[in-house]
């Protein structure tokens, strides 16, 4: 086992709900998506996002449709559906519960001075 | 100025440069394999060509229509390494040591080529090639060649060889393959590892389903049939692999051995040479010039199957795959110019033999005092087979030759042959007449005019040489010497012992075999000649009459003394 794969395996998980949370807010497609994981620093290459949104619509959570473009071959905009909404709400609590859960685990200090942190 | 290649790239047209291409491919064909198992991999795939494709429409103009490598690069960049790809379409459920092991089973699907590297190359980049294959310092293979090259020139051969057969990384997906991923003991060993333990599964499995199929009794027959179809395929397949690599290592090895004879026969060494070698070398190819041509014919017309060989048998060896067309040209072409060449070669060489001409000359031979003659043949003790004279006897059509190598020069020397004829008209004579072929009458006469045979009469003996010899310096054209004794009826003819090797065709009423007709003696009779000594040979045939002629004259008492 080395680093690199744990890493992977981390990362796994939370760039599905990314993807989901970021097509919450309405169409994209590849692109935009990657523009907006990019600026947070959460994935540095186009490849890994087109299998997982290709997995993600066969588990029927996202749909797409096609739209010209103009500078180059037709687009898919990808969409959540309604099992995808709900598939992100549940993601969304179970998100807070893992990084609370985690922070206690690996950070006990941390947990207690980030309220003074946000007094400041 | 580059080459351009004009690719379908997510249905867009680009005109991309030759090197941009490959690279571009390669990189799709290797996220393929690294999404081997991923569900949708079309779908991806497609998805990623229009993205791709969108990239670089974006990066060529109206004054930048071509995609340079430059942009590939950038594209590859942004996409990230194919690795990124696995790791977007591993299942959530993986462990963490799954993806390690998939990606090394997946990176033996790119497996290691062998190519010859030009970039860094002595003579041909054999070596380099071999290293990078092998993982082996260039510097061993090298070494080990130079070596070789002092064994008979068996390992320049051998390199010619490997230069031809493998193929040189030109483009980059092939220097990419060539530096692709090792072929070292740790894979081999996790390969072989591998496949026993598929085998080992597949063994269970096929004891399981035969036992369940044993208990439902032929339920679901057809599936278990069908998976029992499937785990034959792939033992017929190994099966057949196995097979292919004997047959490729014996076809090397029986190539080899047959060019090693081939090279060796040629060199001279006797043992490894027929005796059709040598009498076409003596007969035929007996100048220099046409020597010289024969051997270039051998070479070609041999060689080139046996060098063919070896080279199919190391490319099925190594699962050579490109194709190279221009060998198997140049192999044909060559080794139809050796038929050709041996075909105008073999009319040439007839033409010098299309015409015989003879020389006769008539001996009249003194009546000896008693009626019977002694034949005998001179062997010159220098020239005879147990002599020092080292030689060599060809059995030609119906003439024998000697090579004699005298004084470290080579002679060559006909028998000459000998036969008996009755007279017409009572005399007795020997008519010895010199035979040879050549390109037309005149020289063929000139040729039958210089051959030396000498003959000698000492009262009732007379002695004959045991060889002819052709014209100094002229070239076997088929020289022949017959030597016909005619012979009155009445005489008695003693053949020596010796004249064993030169009696020819000699007609006799028993009809006696020539080798048998020497050491005995032999009456004329108006019917054929008739032995005297007879012992050891059948006379019933033989009608009393000829047996108990008796000529008129007073001959009877000489048979009388005889006896």
């Amino acid at each position: 086992m080395n680093i690199e794969n744990t890493k992977a395996q981390m990362r796994k998980g939370v760039l599905e709900f990314c993807i989901l949370s970021i097509l919450s807010s309405g169409d994209q497609y590849p692109t935009e998506i990657i523009e907006r994981m990019k600026s947070a620093h959460l994935v540095v290459v186009e490849g890994t996002l087109y299998p997982l949104l290709t997995r993600l619509k066969n588990l029927d959570l996202l749909t797409y449709r096609w739209a010209e473009s103009t500078s180059g071959p037709p687009r898919k905009y990808y969409r959540l559906t309604e099992k995808g909404e709900m598939f992100l709400r549940e993601l969304e609590a179970t998100w807070d519960e893992l990084v609370a859960s985690v922070n206690q685990v690996v950070k006990p200090n941390n947990t207690t001075e980030q309220p003074t942190l946000h007094h400041e | 100025m580059n080459k351009t290649i004009t690719s379908n790239i997510g249905g867009i047209i680009f005109n991309i440069e030759e090197d941009a291409y490959e690279k571009l491919s390669l990189y799709l064909a290797r996220i393929r394999q690294y999404l081997a198992n991923a569900e949708g991999r079309d779908e991806i795939l497609a998805d990623v060509e229009a993205r791709i494709a969108e990239m670089l429409q974006m990066r060529v103009s109206q004054s930048k229509q071509a995609v340079l490598m430059e942009d590939v690069d950038m594209v590859m960049d942004q996409m990230g390494s194919p690795e990124a790809f696995a790791e977007g379409s591993a299942e959530g459920t993986a462990t963490a040591d799954e993806p390690k092991t998939k990606e090394q089973s997946q990176g033996q699907h790119t497996r290691r080529r062998l190519y010859r590297d030009a970039d860094d190359n002595v003579i041909g980049g054999v070596c380099s090639g071999i290293g990078y294959y092998f993982d082996i310092d260039p510097v061993w293979i090298r070494g080990a060649f130079a070596i070789s090259f002092f064994v008979f020139g068996t390992g320049l051969l051998f390199y010619i060889l490997l230069m031809i057969i493998i193929p040189k990384a030109e483009t980059t997906t092939e220097k990419l393959e060539m530096k692709g991923e090792n072929v070292n003991f740790d894979n081999i060993r996790r390969s072989v590892q591998e496949e026993f333990e598929h085998l080992k599964k597949k063994a269970e499995n096929f004891g399981e389903e035969a036992k369940q199929w044993g208990k439902r009794g032929g339920e679901n027959m057809r599936s278990r049939g069908s998976r029992f179809e499937d785990n034959a395929r792939m033992a017929v397949k190994r099966t057949a692999d196995v097979f292919g690599k004997i047959f490729s290592m014996l076809l090397i090895i029986i190539g080899v051995s047959l060019l090693i004879g081939f090279v060796l026969s040629l060199l001279g060494f006797h043992s490894f040479s027929s005796d059709t070698f040598n009498y076409a070398r003596f007969s035929m190819f007996n100048n220099d010039e046409s020597y010289l041509m024969a051997v270039v014919c051998g070479i070609l017309i041999i060689g080139i199957p046996c060098i063919m060989m070896v080279y199919k048998g190391i490319r099925m060896l190594l699962k050579v795959k490109t194709k190279n067309h221009y060998v198997h040209y140049t192999a044909v072409g060559l080794w139809l110019i050796g038929v050709f060449l041996f075909v105008w070669l073999l009319i040439d060489r007839g033409r010098e033999f299309s015409e015989e001409n003879h020389v006769s000359e008539t001996i009249p031979m003194l009546h000896p005092e008693n009626d019977t003659l002694l034949i005998k043949v001179n062997i010159d003790p220098e020239m005879s087979s147990n002599g020092r004279g080292r030689f060599r006897k060809y059995k030609m059509h119906n003439e024998d030759w000697k090579d004699f190598a005298i004084n470290g020069k080579s002679v060559k020397l006909g028998y000459p042959q000998f036969t008996i004829e009755p007279s017409e008209n009572g005399k007795m004579e020997l008519v010895v007449d010199k035979i040879s072929n050549g390109p037309d009458l005149r020289t063929a006469q000139e040729y039958a005019r210089k051959i030396t045979y000498s003959i000698t009469q000492t009262d009732s003996l007379i002695e004959f040489s045991s060889f002819f010899r052709p014209g100094t310096g002229d070239p076997f054209r088929g020289q022949q010497v017959v030597v016909t004794l005619y012979l009155p009826v009445g005489k008695v003819i003693n053949l020596h012992r010796t004249t064993k090797d030169i009696l020819w065709d000699i007609d006799n009423v028993t009809d006696t075999w020539d080798g048998d007709m020497a050491s005995r003696r032999w009456k004329m009779t108006p019917q054929g000649l008739v032995c005297v000594d007879c012992s050891g040979i059948d006379m019933s045939k033989v009608s009393d009459d000829v047996l108990n002629y008796k000529p008129a004259t007073k001959t009877d008492s000489v048979l009388q003394q005889a006896k």
